[in-house]
């Protein structure tokens, strides 16, 4: 008998494998929990401390959705939809990013984010703050990457006025 | 003992994990890997079983396993699965 409490070795669960758990959660009802892994979508939700709920995405989405889809290549994403084109395909972007993606089809979808852990509160996407934040966020992309220069040498000055305080990224 | 509604013990690729797939779980940030024994036990607590029916299952199940192992190893998996908050008080 191998120890219960010992942990079974590690191993990554990569999405691909999670999918069909992912497709019977949904037809049994069920949204489907899943830790936020990767920087894409920083500030709004960062690996190893926030997490979501995967729910079944019933019609089309909407500017501001947050959905996991399936690339042509086979990886598997979690960025947010920033338009919809009148052909019904998404144009998509992480939260950190400025790289729009677009021509995600419907059918690439697996599901959106129905809820959300981050910092240890739990909010619905339809949670006021939430919402704004993500249009103003949308709103910015243009000026996103300014933004992102502007935020990494206020991080380096403050590093250097308060050296030992700020944690170092780079 | 009972594992909280919303965890989903399943297989992949050979492997055993629990998923979350509901809001009461999602303060558990992450899924679950089960050794073949892990999972063994889990199986049961989602019946609701108690320590001792836990300890009297892997005796029956397990011949090379004395009781007080037996005891100490579900007393180490429930204290993990209470520590990350997979069980209901």
């Amino acid at each position: 008998m191998t120890e219960a409490g010992q942990s079974a070795p590690r191993r990554l669960v990569s999405l691909k494998e999670l999918e069909p758990l992912i497709r019977e959660a949904f037809a049994a009802g069920k949204a489907f929990g899943l830790p936020v892994t990767g920087t894409s979508n920083l500030p709004t939700l960062s690996p190893n401390r926030d997490s979501i709920l995967l729910g079944r995405a019933d019609g089309p989405l909407k500017k501001g959705d947050l959905p996991l889809y399936r690339r042509s290549s086979g990886q598997y994403v979690l960025h947010r939809v920033v338009s919809v084109q009148k052909d019904g395909s998404y144009t998509c972007c992480g939260d950190n990013q400025c790289t729009l993606e677009p021509g995600i089809r419907p059918e690439q979808i697996i599901g959106k984010t129905v809820w959300i852990r981050r910092k240890g509160r739990e909010f619905s996407p339809r949670h006021l703050g939430y919402r704004l934040w993500v249009w103003f966020w949308v709103l910015v992309l243009p000026r996103r990457e300014a933004l992102f220069r502007v935020r990494h040498a206020a991080g380096r000055l403050c590093r250097k006025l308060f050296p030992g305080k700020f944690k170092d990224h780079t | 003992m009972k594992t909280k509604s919303g965890f989903m013990l399943r297989s992949i690729a050979g492997c055993k994990v629990v998923v979350s797939v509901g809001k009461r779980t999602l303060d558990f940030n992450g899924i679950i890997n089960l050794n073949d024994t892990g999972a063994f036990l889990w199986e049961r607590l989602e019946q609701g079983a108690t320590e001792d029916e836990l300890v009297k299952a892997i005796l029956e199940n397990y011949t090379d396993v004395d009781e007080a192992t037996a005891r100490q190893s579900v007393v180490n998996f429930v204290k993990t699965l209470c520590d990350a908050g997979c069980l209901d008080d």
